[in-house]
């Protein structure tokens, strides 16, 4: 791969990181940009080193005390995906999940529409997709949106993806009283994404698979 | 809800037939926008989806629920009756529909589409996208030839909830010229190039993809030497972005 285009993919990374809220992992590609940004002239994907120095800046500004790290029991990492979890009320949890590896974009859509088509309470809408292409010969991704539900113990989790491989799983936790620890809802989130990614969990945020610019 | 946007494809403002006959309408749904209105929207918005809903939605047209006996079919009050849509929630669900009709118009995959915008206030295109095949043939088939097309295209966005004009587009293209302005010192050779998607988001869905190009090689040099006349802090005023046009297909 070109290393402009390696860079761009680095920077998309960055972006779905900072999305959610992976700050370490989201500092490690920025850094990566940086090393190779002086081996490149400043052609219009300049515009890229810009926005990853303001992404940078954002990250290391006053508002963001770097001592805080995202704890690994919030952080779920699969063979393609990253995914962080947050508590957003007494009983609301949500975790955002977003493609890591890009070139498994067009694995993530197939499953994704394999399970909505079993699991949805709604028909997926893939039939608008199927004729994408606009022309002869020409292979187009289709990346219908979908989602669906899952019931585990006392937590109902929505999972909706859409766009760019971005995962969203919203939880509600329906029991009176809100979970002791948080393990007890990120099985469920972790079952949900594994179920996406069939490939073999990575234990070790360290030990991801990732492509490195070079 | 699954809206359908009618997409138009312009070669600056000159409308073209759209490249192709089956992907015209793009049917976008709140969970599309629920899942990335947060990644490629500038704004902080929760709930983007439901937001999507009610701002796309005609007064009188009411969310397909799975049914549920004794619900009515259109259990939301119609609080946009009384209350003016925001701005800033309109911008998002614009920057997210031109991300999204992106790659679905021009081919782009995830490694080929960055959302550049951290900070609102600098000067940055909403979207960088990588030259892909199908931007190729789509340019091709309204008529772009005779240039060496850069390897990385600016996007910008622009949206109103009501309909969308001339005069929105040409804000747009300032923006556009404003990067333009900047790059003609160390990057001639994408001078001239960009994309403005509008969005109206009702009452009738639109969506207008205007490519801009030099009208030529000779037409791309003159337009960076105008830029070299301006000084280094300009204006764009309406003048000069008539004579900025007319460089322009």
């Amino acid at each position: 791969m070109p290393l402009g285009q390696q860079i761009l993919a680095s920077f998309s990374r960055a972006r779905y990181a900072a999305w959610a809220d992976d700050v370490e992992h989201c500092r490690q590609l920025l850094a990566e940009i940086r090393n190779v940004s002086s081996k490149l002239d400043n052609g219009a994907y300049g515009l890229i080193f810009r926005a990853a120095n303001q992404l940078s800046e954002r990250l290391t500004g006053p508002d963001n005390d770097q001592s805080v790290a995202l704890s690994d029991s919030r952080l779920i990492i699969t063979r393609h995906l990253r995914a962080v979890i947050h508590r957003i009320a007494d009983f609301e949890f949500e975790v955002r999940a977003y493609l890591d590896d890009l070139s498994w974009e067009e694995s993530l859509y197939k499953r994704v529409t394999s399970i909505a088509a079993e699991r949805s309470a709604r028909p997926i809408d893939v039939a608008q997709k199927q004729d994408a292409s606009t022309f002869e010969g020409e292979k187009r991704l289709r990346r219908p949106s979908a989602s669906w539900r899952m019931v585990d113990r006392d937590l109902v989790c929505d999972i909706l993806v859409g766009p760019f491989g971005l995962i969203k799983m919203k939880g509600t936790w329906i029991s009176i009283k809100p979970p002791r620890q948080i393990d007890q809802v990120r099985a469920t989130f972790e079952m949900a994404l594994n179920e996406i990614d069939l490939d073999v969990r990575i234990s070790s945020p360290s030990s991801a698979a990732n492509t490195h610019l070079t | 809800m699954d809206f359908k946007f009618t997409q138009n494809m312009l070669l600056g403002f000159s409308p073209r037939t759209w490249p192709g006959s089956s992907a015209q309408e793009l049917s976008v749904s709140s969970t599309a926008l629920e899942a990335a209105g947060s990644y490629a929207g500038s704004s902080h918005i929760f709930e983007m989806g439901r937001h999507y809903d009610a701002y796309v939605a005609d007064e009188f047209e009411a969310p397909e629920f799975l049914e549920i006996a004794g619900f009515p079919s259109s259990p939301f009050p119609k609080q946009l009756l009384e209350k003016a849509r925001s701005a800033g929630v309109t911008g998002n669900i614009g920057e997210t529909l031109t991300g999204i009709a992106a790659i679905e118009t021009f081919g782009c995959n995830a490694a080929d589409i960055a959302h550049l915008v951290v900070r609102s206030k600098i000067k940055t295109p909403d979207f960088l996208i990588r030259k892909t095949d199908t931007l190729e043939l789509v340019l091709q088939a309204i008529g772009v030839t005779g240039l060496n097309l850069p390897d990385w295209w600016l996007v910008e966005s622009k949206s109103r909830s009501g309909a969308i004009n001339d005069s929105d587009i040409e804000q747009g293209l300032i923006q556009l010229i404003t990067l333009w302005f900047e790059l003609k010192d160390y990057s001639a050779q994408d001078v001239g190039f960009g994309i403005v998607v509008g969005t109206a988001l009702r009452p009738d869905r639109e969506i207008y993809i205007h490519v801009f190009t030099p009208k030529n090689k000779t037409q791309q040099q003159a337009l960076v030497n105008y830029l070299s006349t301006l000084g280094l802090e300009p204006k764009f005023t309406k003048s000069v972005v008539a004579q900025i046009r007319t460089y322009l297909s």
